[in-house]
């Protein structure tokens, strides 16, 4: 488990940045006006970082306040949200089946999930300690009817849904009280991947859940490690300790807080402004500009992501669109992208430059055998002309999300390096869904793909294949497909990789995707707050085992 | 009875007010691009299908004369819809945070209404002095200054510099803000600041013309002290007019509500208004929409009778 309070960090996927910060003329265009005037007047730029921490005792008690990024139109849905702070609020009322961390499988209420020798039938064996917070056990019906429901678009949808379609659920049973078995409609050597990363809540199944609209976090039963008190939709969420939670010993003695509120804060400032005014012990993704600003403060921990857990910045082309339609220009526009002028520019350095692939640190992900793109604008502008499209005018669409509209602004000017024109433009949600399925009103799409996710169980299904709903760069090869599904049902793991390699060198030769960079994701805690996690989610952190000094 | 009657036609006038004004909005939500269903399949990994079928169960697929005729016959029976995102029923959304706003509204009138005519009385009776200009500049900027940028400054001075107040408005889930008064302080000042500088611009102005007139002259020649004239001729005769003037002002708080209550991260109606606008929650737009109007209707109505009471001539009209 990954702790984020850097004094005590012992993981080299965190590391707090203790340098002093350092202002460059985008960084302070970034920051604006606000926080300039903030770091104009704020005394806590005089404070300096403290080197050693004493070995702490955790304590038990006391209230934590958590500043998670939400929205305003919080769902109290279980296995559906809308934001961090819903999955923060949530992660701790229930338990996961498991989860990946760092691309490590991390089983919790399963203590294995098994395939049979032909892969088309997994097993899952049930925590025989696992206790709802009513005292109740968790049974294998719980956990297939959590999996159904999670698995149901009317219900759920999110991770699973991608590995609903496999899953054959009318056929699926428990076997006596500790065991489900799943059976799949085709044959996959990867479905303990594709549960893991799901990360599906396991509830109490019971006659109460008929109606999608009753699987609400005020209506259901849970195995976490604490119960909701109170809550306000939109506001925040009151959770009480679960005095006889059963995966004390998998949280090393936690949960340790009598209390913690979860506050509904949408806006990156406010968040920093609550942990800085000490209205909050926590504050989850915050803005980088404010994170670097506040670096050198010993009065609190800001914590940066490895690329494991990173955002994707991408800048996706439509090859259903001109000029993308021919390779020639697709490899062009990879090319021009200089990833080191956008990780520096649109991340302040909060981050680290990808290779055109997602779903690194997981299991098949191969983008590390393959060269890294390189920066060639001679040879983009030379590919540009061979296509008759220089001097052109793309439109390159901006997805809200941190670091995306610099980025896109940055690449239009690399771009312009090499013959082309960009017009920038920024578009909300239902402009980019204006079109679905085909998104023909997009050319280029800039976006912070969130999340890490495994590429063959999660970014496939979801953005890659031809039916997939976020297939924006219309990338519509039903052989890669084919393929795809067979090297996933693959069990010889040198045959399996054999088959992805080169499924993902396809990809990275000739799509329209480019991922140009890992965003960091940066939470901010109170230094008497000790032990938060990432643990599976990375911008709703985990409290499980953390403690008030 | 005829304030009675007064009172009467005016509520019925503002009333009337409310069926275009929500033509008016929901045509507003209609030119925006996309719908809600895209935002209510957020998170998922919807196929076309399930897309349609959101839509529809949204009643998305429907022309907008019949979902607004839809939504208008629900609200004249007290049903303002449920939210298209969450599913909640707006009137328990507005329950639940127009507590919250009515307080900050209020304490921000009790605050500015006196501060701007005080301000703006000192001002007015002192035109081209050095009061008036110190006064007048100081407003001049207040009025310039967005009320985010205000917002932040008195984070930076009050919340991290001299550390008195807190940054955010963040309190228990299950307390009232009353119960936590410093949560209120900058929030408050925020908007009484700047509601109050363009109200008193205004009083000064109303001021400053009485005390150029000739019965505040003749006052003087008759050899009334300064101070008499100004409490017994001038304040009654400005205070009259500016009145609509401060009635105006709880428009610039409840616009301004909107950006507070983000800035502070304050549960009330404003910042719920500016999320259900960003993800097209037509129904909860709608439902705010209207409470506000209301409230702006019933802050003119009381103003427009305050005026008629204090006004010898209307006073006699009515």
């Amino acid at each position: 488990m990954s702790n984020v309070d850097s004094r005590n960090a012992t993981d080299p996927r965190t590391a707090t940045d203790g340098k002093a910060p350092v202002f460059g003329r985008r960084d302070v265009l970034s920051f604006g006006a606000l926080s300039g005037g903030m770091l104009a007047l704020s005394p806590f730029l005089a404070a300096c970082k403290s080197d050693a921490a004493p070995a702490l005792t955790p304590q038990r008690g006391g209230r934590l306040r958590f500043a998670g990024a939400g929205v305003q139109s919080e769902t109290k849905n279980v296995f559906n949200t809308n934001s961090p702070q819903e999955i923060a609020r949530n992660r701790h009322l229930f338990d996961w089946v498991g989860y990946m961390e760092g691309g490590e499988p991390v089983p919790y209420i399963v203590e294995s999930i098994e395939p049979a020798d032909d892969v088309s039938r997994w097993r899952m064996r049930i925590h025989k300690e696992a206790r709802f917070s009513d005292g109740s056990p968790v049974t294998a019906a719980d956990v297939l009817f959590s999996l159904r429901s999670a698995s149901d678009p009317k219900i759920g949808g999110g991770l699973l849904s991608a590995a609903a379609a496999s899953i054959d659920f009318k056929a699926s049973r428990t076997v006596g009280k500790d065991v489900v078995e799943l059976r799949l409609t085709e044959p996959l050597a990867d479905m303990d991947t594709q549960i893991y990363a799901g990360k599906v809540y396991v509830i109490k199944a019971g006659s109460h859940l008929s109606k999608p609209e009753s699987f609400t976090v005020d209506n259901v039963v849970g195995s976490g490690p604490y119960t909701l008190a109170d809550l306000k939709v939109g506001q925040s969420a009151k959770l009480a300790m679960n005095e006889n939670y059963w995966g004390r010993g998998l949280l090393g003695g936690g949960p340790y807080f009598s209390e913690i509120e979860v506050f509904n804060i949408p806006d990156p400032t406010a968040r920093l402004n609550a942990l800085l005014g000490g209205q909050a012990d926590l504050a989850a993704k915050l803005d980088y500009a404010g994170a670097k600003v506040n670096a050198s403060n010993s009065a609190f921990s800001f914590t940066k992501t490895d690329r494991v857990y990173a955002n994707e910045g991408c800048f996706i082309m439509n090859s259903r669109k001109k000029p993308f339609d021919d390779p020639r220009v697709r490899l062009a526009f990879k090319l021009a992208c200089q990833r080191e002028a956008l990780v520096k520019g649109a991340l302040l350095g909060y981050g680290s430059v990808a290779n055109d692939l997602q779903g690194i640190g997981f299991p098949d992900y191969y983008g590390d055998e393959l060269p890294q793109r390189a920066y060639d604008p001679a040879q983009a502008q030379a590919l540009l002309r061979q296509a008759g499209v220089a001097g052109e005018t793309v439109e390159i669409s901006v997805f809200p999300g941190v670091g995306t509209a610099a980025a896109a602004q940055i690449y239009a000017e690399q771009l312009g390096k090499v013959g082309m024109k960009a017009r920038v433009r920024e578009i909300t949600p239902p402009e980019l869904f204006k079109n679905f399925p085909t998104f023909s009103n997009i050319q280029v799409l800039a976006v912070a793909v969130p999340g890490n996710q495994p590429f063959a169980t999660s970014v496939a299904p979801r953005s890659l294949v031809s039916k997939s709903t976020f297939n924006v760069a219309g990338w519509l090869d039903r052989d890669w497909d084919r393929r795809l599904l067979a090297a996933r049902a693959t069990t010889d793991q040198a045959k399996r990789k054999k088959l992805m390699f080169r499924l993902q060198s396809e990809f990275w030769d000739d799509s329209g995707w480019i991922v140009w960079g890992y965003q960091t994701i940066v939470n901010g805690t109170a230094s008497s707050v000790h032990g938060v996690s990432l643990a599976g989610v990375e911008d709703a952190p985990s409290v499980r085992k953390a403690w008030k000094s | 009875m005829r304030v009675a009657r007064f009172l009467f036609l005016r509520t019925l006038g503002g009333l009337a007010m409310l069926p275009p004004l929500s033509v008016l909005v929901f045509a507003a939500i209609e030119v925006l691009p996309g719908d809600a269903a895209v935002y209510a399949l957020a998170g998922q990994n919807p196929s076309a299908e399930l897309m349609a079928e959101t839509r529809h169960r949204l009643g998305l697929d429907r022309s907008p004369p019949e979902r607004y005729l839809d939504w208008f016959s629900g609200l004249l029976q007290a049903d303002m819809g449920r939210s298209a995102i969450n599913g909640q029923s707006v009137s328990a959304v507005i329950e639940g945070r127009i507590g919250n706003t009515v307080i900050l509204g209020v304490l921000v009138i009790l605050l500015m209404v006196p501060l701007a005519l005080a301000v703006g009385v000192f001002a007015g009776t002192r035109e081209g002095r050095i009061g008036d200009r110190v006064f007048s500049l100081i407003t001049l900027c207040l009025v310039a200054i967005p009320e985010f940028v205000l917002a932040a400054a008195l984070i930076v001075i009050f919340g991290f510099g001299l550390k008195l107040l807190p940054a955010t408005s963040i309190f228990p889930v299950e307390d009232s803000p009353l119960m936590h008064p410093t949560v209120l302080v900058l929030p408050v000042a925020t908007l009484t600041l700047v509601a109050a500088s363009g109200a008193s611009r205004q009083v000064r102005v109303g001021v400053a013309d009485v005390m150029r007139s000739r019965y505040v002259e003749l006052a003087r020649l008759k050899g009334l002290p300064e101070r008499r004239v100004v409490l017994r001729h001038v304040i009654p005769n400005a205070v009259g007019p500016s009145l609509q003037v401060l009635a105006g002002s709880v428009g610039v708080v409840i616009g301004g509500s909107v950006i507070v209550e983000t800035v502070f991260s304050y549960p009330g109606l404003g910042s719920a208004l500016a999320a259900a606008v960003t993800t097209r929650d037509f129904a909860l737009v709608e439902g705010i929409v209207m409470v506000l109007a209301a409230a702006l209707i019933i802050a003119y109505t009381a103003a427009d009778l305050a005026v008629s009471l204090l006004t010898p001539k209307l006073r006699t009209a009515l």
